[in-house]
């Protein structure tokens, strides 16, 4: 019998804006452990807050007697700590610094009301067994999520500011809001309707290609590419991959089963082609696919398949570049699209502003997106930037059909 | 017995969990477990602001108190700030789910009531992929304050949940049906109600074709009216938004008309199911609140912080998620009155519309959204063929004055799966619902 233990941990300080100002603090640390036993190719788990008793390790065998199948061998022998955390700042400070930055918007944007929270979280999240797998993933992060509304708006939210890594970036943050707050006063229109160049958030327009590359349901014989693998259906010049490297935040390079990949990607999709499916070991082993390493599950579940960190292989274009002069839209808020079964994708937006890829221009007013993923991510697809240009971020550039 | 710090404002909220989960993916077992957590959030406030902090390690809650309570500046004067005057004090214990707990049930029998349901799963061959879950859920909460509330109060629901995922053809389609309910003896016997969906579905996933875009007059289904009441009003109703804006304040005046004249929307945290909510997360008493009543704005959605910041009464409507997190103003069960008439009497007014009578999920700002998952048209007065929809929406004040058919019967719903999302809180459990109602001006894309 191999034990296995699944921790994960997460210190807070999370500061909460209402009406400009600072309203409470909260602080947060709580350790997660889930306790797994293997044996006779049957898993056993249970789980608990905080460290595991002789208690929780007993309920973990007690479950082994479900017949749960995991004919598996659990990772062995291999030892990685990967330590992301930079930020070094207490809590008084933390405190003192955001009030400062509130102190900014405020004296120049008083014709603004700021909410809701910057946080710095730290995680800590293992994986160790007595066969000798020792992991363990270290991040630590600050994220500022303050909602914008203009004193004289009848709504809710006008807009948001945004902005996480992995140091104070307090100097970044506040240029991006100047830049954003300064071109929410011109009110722009749509330079034109029709096929459009668009800023999007990647993960929203990513979320069929998530479904859809799901090995189990690839296998099963039920994904829009099931009959898709080794075709070139995407644009040549996307690739999109697994994604546990140093760019996504709080993803530790193991997935749940302890499954690694050298350089912590796996390409899934290549210059347009469909390449492979995402897979935990019950799926590869299954449908005879390789082995991909995206297992998810709670601290206190069995290891399972269901969505990956999927990226795009950012290319060597400049957002500037990729809009090549001519005006683009940048997506602030989209809230409530989605794709339908078939892959036609619609969605409101709530918030956009007018850019040339360099220069904020103007605030837009309400739109609706919309698209085919065949042809957004295919001929529609224009590029995934190499520079960060707005809020931290690289950017994902399509064309959509805009109209209001 | 808690010290609360001198010359502070201290609530302790403790939270014990107890929680079964059994899933046969595939049919096959994939997880079985049982979780009981205990935790609690400890708030203090200084009059100028607040200090949560939230622990599982409820032996040394005194120490991580006094900890919290070093952050805080003592004010002798706390318990004449206006928020502080506002909690009321609440001492009572509501357990009414404590002869009937599902904590009772054995595991083997919870197992065995979900494997009753797999046969009616595997009558369909479409149906590539499943997954089956029993789940409950037994909550007890504890709220003491040092102003002398204490409230100890309990919540359960137990349900099996039927997901599924089937092809015809190149294009798959997600269905589900879920169970829930209140007590495990209820959920026995009911596979004609999955049998039922099962072949709704199939019949939407070999006929759906994509819609036409446009704007057209949609009859929604009681859930979908509900999630539709949830988005679209009952998020303008939650009163935080409001704290400090003087713009909003005089935007949404009590008495301002909002909706056509039939329009009633009822938000309680009194009705048994996801949104029971008998004491908020403040402790404050549950009770039914109108928040629109014959298309007029009648009240809005209140913690103590934005009863106080607007000179209004509390509602009962504080809650967080889990002891992780701070009570923020949330609903609870929020949905339509009835009217006076049929479903097929709305639906016989239209000559060409769309019948929406599932989601998939829903959002709402300033424009409300809704993702179906089933949707038909209507042509001629009668439902016809199905079609596939990304998402409906419309402009949240001008759609509530487009709805003029409230059909005879409420339904409510809770959703065992998912819930409210309000930015970090996700998900939070509520119950909403309503008739079948007829709304014209609906964007279909």
């Amino acid at each position: 019998m191999i034990r296995e233990l699944y921790q994960k941990t997460v210190r807070e300080t999370s500061i909460n804006i209402t009406n400009s100002a600072i309203d409470s603090v909260r602080k947060k640390s709580i350790m997660k452990s889930g306790c797994r036993v293997y044996d006779n190719g049957f898993i056993g788990v249970a789980g608990t807050f905080g460290e595991p008793t002789e208690k929780t390790w007993a309920e973990a065998e007690e479950r082994l007697k479900d017949q749960i199948p995991y004919p598996f061998e659990p990772e062995k022998n291999r030892k990685r700590v990967r330590d992301l955390r930079q930020l070094n700042i207490s809590d008084e400070e933390f405190i003192k610094e955001m009030e400062d930055l509130l102190k900014t918007l405020n004296s120049e944007y008083p014709d603004f009301i700021f909410s809701h929270k910057i946080n710095i979280c730290e995680s800590e999240i293992s994986l160790k067994n007595d066969a000798g797998l020792d992991y363990v993933n270290y991040d630590k992060t600050i994220e500022y999520v303050l909602l914008v509304k203009h004193r004289d708006s009848i709504n809710i939210i006008d807009s948001g500011l945004i902005r996480q890594g992995r140091t104070l970036q307090k100097k970044e943050f506040i240029e991006d809001a100047r830049m954003f707050l300064d071109a929410f006063r011109n009110e722009v229109s749509l330079p034109q309707q029709g096929k459009i160049p668009v800023i999007v958030e990647p993960g929203m327009l990513l979320s069929k290609i998530n479904e859809s590359l799901n090995g189990e349901q690839i296998g099963f014989g039920t994904s829009l590419f099931c009959n898709k693998i080794n075709t070139k259906v995407f644009n040549s010049d996307l690739h999109i991959i697994q994604d546990r490297t140093e760019e996504k935040y709080h993803t530790p390079f193991f997935d749940t089963e302890g499954v690694t990949q050298k350089d912590d990607v796996y390409y899934l999709v290549r210059n347009g082609v469909i390449e492979k499916a995402y897979t935990d070991k019950m799926n590869a082993k299954r449908f005879s696919m390789p082995l991909t390493g995206s297992a998810s599950g709670d601290y206190d579940e069995v290891p399972s398949l269901s969505s990956a960190d999927l990226s795009i292989v950012p290319g060597k274009k400049t957002l500037k570049e990729l809009i090549n002069g001519g005006p683009a839209i940048l997506v602030i808020m989209a809230s409530g699209g989605d794709y339908t079964s078939s892959g036609d994708f619609a969605s409101p937006v709530q918030m956009a502003y007018l850019t040339d890829g360099e220069k904020i221009i103007g605030k837009l007013p309400e739109f609706n997106i919309s698209g085919n993923l065949y042809e957004i991510f295919g001929d529609d697809f224009i590029g995934m930037s190499c520079d960060r240009a707005f809020m931290g971020e690289k950017a994902l550039v399509v064309k959509m059909n805009v109209n209001y | 017995m808690i010290q609360f710090p001198k010359d502070l404002y201290t609530d302790v909220r403790i939270e014990t969990v107890y929680k079964t989960t059994i899933l046969v993916e595939n049919f096959q077992l994939k997880q079985k477990k049982i979780k009981e957590e205990k935790g609690a959030l400890i708030r203090i406030y200084d009059g100028t602001r607040w200090f949560y902090g939230a622990t599982t390690d409820i032996s040394n809650l005194q120490k991580e108190i006094d900890n919290l309570a070093k952050m805080a500046k003592p004010n002798p004067s706390i318990y004449d700030d206006p928020i502080v005057k506002k909690f009321e004090i609440n001492r009572e214990t509501l357990l009414r789910y404590q002869d009937s707990n599902v904590s009772k049930v054995s595991i083997e029998d919870k197992h065995d009531l979900l494997n009753s349901y797999v046969p009616v799963v595997k009558e369909f061959p479409q149906v590539k992929m499943s997954q089956i879950y029993y789940l409950d859920k037994y909550t007890e909460k504890h709220i003491i304050s040092s102003k002398g509330t204490d409230v100890k109060f309990d919540a359960q629901y137990c349900c099996v949940t039927v997901r599924y995922r089937m092809q015809e053809g190149d294009v798959p389609h997600n269905g589900s049906k879920d169970i829930y309910k209140m007590y495990f003896n209820e959920l026995a016997n009911r596979q004609d109600e999955v049998r039922e969906e099962l072949k709704k579905d199939l019949e939407y996933c070999t006929q759906a074709v994509p819609v036409k875009p446009g704007v057209y007059t949609c009859v929604l289904s009681p859930v979908v009216t509900g999630v539709f009441a949830h988005e679209s009003f009952g998020h303008k109703s939650e009163s935080d938004f409001m704290v400090g804006d003087e713009t909003m304040k005089r935007e949404w005046t009590i008495g301002k008309v909002v909706g056509s004249t039939s329009l009633n929307i009822i938000e309680t945290g009194l009705i048994p199911g996801a949104g029971y909510v008998p004491f908020d997360d403040e402790g404050t008493r549950g009770r039914k609140n109108y928040i629109i009543k014959n298309g007029v704005l009648t009240g809005r959605l209140h913690s103590c912080n934005t009863a106080v910041a607007l000179d209004e009464e509390l509602t009962g409507n504080a809650r967080a998620v889990s002891f992780e997190y701070e009570p923020i103003v949330r609903m609870t069960t929020t949905y339509i009155e009835a009217g006076n008439q049929t479903k097929d009497e709305l639906i016989k007014s239209i000559d060409e519309g769309i019948y929406i009578e599932d989601i998939k999920h829903g959002s709402g700002m300033t424009t409300f959204t809704i993702a179906p998952r089933k949707a038909y048209m209507i042509r001629n007065g009668r439902i016809a063929e199905p079609v596939r929809i990304s998402v409906i929406t419309g402009n949240v004040m001008k759609t509530l004055h487009e709805i003029d058919g409230f059909s005879n019967e409420v339904e409510l719903f809770s959703f065992p799966l998912g819930g409210c999302g309000k930015m970090e809180q996700f998900p939070l459990s509520v119950g909403f619902g309503g008739p079948y109602i007829r709304v014209h001006g609906i964007n279909v894309q």
